[in-house]
């Protein structure tokens, strides 16, 4: 009698707190959530003369974590245009990082990858806004390497 | 006399029992014949130096009651300790653990982490050092002295890198200088290829298509590269550019391929596939094992398990079997001898 009685009340105590740890789990991890604001970007690409095919644009947080965490060139948002005047609103995020820089590639094989083994002539450049945070940012991006990320640009 | 009572025989059976576990010697049992087994691509972390976003991907992985309490799950997985339990539940001889500086997507263990994990069982485990590459422009030079000093390391047997984490491209020729360090070392590079699965990872061809490395295995003959993964599209499950590997190896004394994640369950019937093809273009004395664990409990034997059942399906010997599971490793990396025993 005395041991059911016990048995009953450890139970209990277990069920009590395994519903304290579900409902823990539950609540505690969830994620948070993307914050942004609303950036336009005004843009001029340019590349060598008779040189044609859809701009390939990529826009990054200049820098983003935190502690060794820290890093560059943290992707935002990915669109396609075309050379001369551009401009585009994006969704900035403000959750983490800072800054922004845009990056573009000419496809002038059409083929959406950025130079082939073989084919290594489609530019690429990069410019980093001068100032911001800003609603709105003026960049002007000449595209005149063949086949370099954004990684070979920035950080310098 | 001592008398034992009923419970105290139970415990001296479970220790007997045990004690017969713990001397069966490493390595699988085919054919009655016992086959050494090198995992070469094991993964090893701290919770608190995963990004957030890959730190979301992996709690949604877990039953939500279990997620406030991962950092003491996933660091005693990740540890020396966890790993050797899982080399042991799959009678592997001995684990390769991989340094990464990957803070865009999986995180960083740095070498001297890693050189520490080593040093908890050193017959056991044993070491790719790594740097970083994502500030390039900036700290090259100190980032070639560390890996230069943590390759002189015990236990560091070669070099680690991911270029479609460290958002690097495969044929960016600044990163040269690593291959001409690797060659004057005679260390061994791995290298990442094919896509990921964590978020932000670059999942464009030039970042993931081992054919955009095939300029610097040119220049560099005097570099061993392994092509990790073996060009396998994680995020999509496809081969990928498994015949892109192929061709490499075919044409390259100096490269090998490491199949990491092609046994895994998510591989489904890949891993048949991948395995055959291996053994039809004629290439497994350069084909090295490795499972991309630890992942979770057990996945490390599993992936062993279904690469054993590919290989018997796809014919292979025994002589084969062995060059995979850890006779091209042992070659390779100019690794002498392994462990026979658990302890």
């Amino acid at each position: 009698m005395r041991v059911r009685y016990w048995l009953q009340r450890c139970g209990l105590g277990l069920l009590a707190v395994l519903l304290v740890l579900t409902a823990y789990g539950y609540y505690a991890t969830g994620e948070q959530p993307r914050r942004t604001r609303a950036v336009t970007i005004k843009a001029q690409f340019t590349a060598s003369p008779g040189l044609q095919g859809k701009v390939h644009v990529r826009v990054f947080q200049a820098w983003a974590g935190q502690g060794v965490l820290r890093h560059a060139l943290e992707s935002v948002a990915a669109y396609d245009a075309q050379l001369g005047a551009h401009e585009k609103t994006i969704d900035y995020p403000i959750n983490d990082g800072e800054g922004l820089i845009v990056y573009a590639w000419v496809d002038v094989d059409r083929d959406g990858v950025h130079c082939t083994p073989q084919r290594r002539e489609e530019p690429s450049g990069l410019a980093q806004a001068a100032s911001f945070p800003a609603d709105v940012v003026n960049l002007q991006l000449d595209l005149a390497h063949p086949c370099k990320g954004p990684e070979y640009f920035f950080p310098r | 006399m001592i008398k034992l009572q009923l419970s105290q025989w139970w415990l001296l059976g479970l220790s007997l029992t045990a004690g017969v576990a713990i001397a069966e010697p490493l390595g699988v049992l085919v054919d009655g014949q016992r086959i050494p087994v090198v995992d070469m691509h094991i993964h090893v972390g701290q919770w608190a130096m995963i990004p957030p976003r890959a730190q979301q991907r992996n709690l949604e992985r877990l039953p939500r009651p279990v997620r406030p309490y991962v950092t003491p799950l996933f660091e005693e997985l990740l540890s020396a300790r966890g790993i050797v339990r899982e080399l042991d539940r799959g009678d592997i001889n001995l684990g390769v653990l991989f340094a990464s500086f990957f803070p865009h997507t999986a995180g960083i263990a740095d070498n001297g982490y890693v050189a520490e994990q080593v040093r908890q069982n050193p017959q056991r485990l044993i070491a790719l050092a790594s740097l970083r590459v994502d500030q390039w422009n900036r700290d090259a030079g100190p980032q070639l002295a560390e890996l230069e000093r943590a390759l002189t390391q015990d236990g560091m047997i070669g070099i680690k890198l991911a270029p479609a984490h460290a958002q690097t491209r495969l044929d960016d020729e600044r990163l040269d200088a690593i291959y001409q360090l690797a060659a004057r070392l005679q260390k061994p590079l791995y290298l990442h290829t094919g896509t990921s699965p964590f978020p932000g990872t670059r999942q464009e061809p030039p970042y993931v298509n081992p054919a955009y490395l095939e300029s610097a295995i040119a220049r560099f003959p005097g570099a061993v590269f392994v092509l990790g993964h073996a060009g396998y599209d994680t995020a999509n499950h496809t081969l990928g550019f498994i015949e892109d590997c192929i061709r490499l190896v075919q044409t390259y004394p100096n490269v090998h391929i490491e199949m990491g994640a092609l046994g895994s369950p998510r591989a489904d019937e890949l891993t048949a596939i991948a395995i055959k093809r291996f053994r039809e273009a004629g290439i497994l004395d350069r084909v090295l094992y490795g499972s991309d664990g630890p992942q979770g409990p057990g996945y490390v034997r599993k992936h062993l398990q279904r690469t054993l059942a590919a290989m018997t399906a796809a014919g292979y010997t025994l002589a084969e079997m062995r060059a995979v599971l850890s006779g091209n490793f042992l070659r390779v990396f100019a690794v002498p001898a392994l462990a026979t025993n658990r302890d």
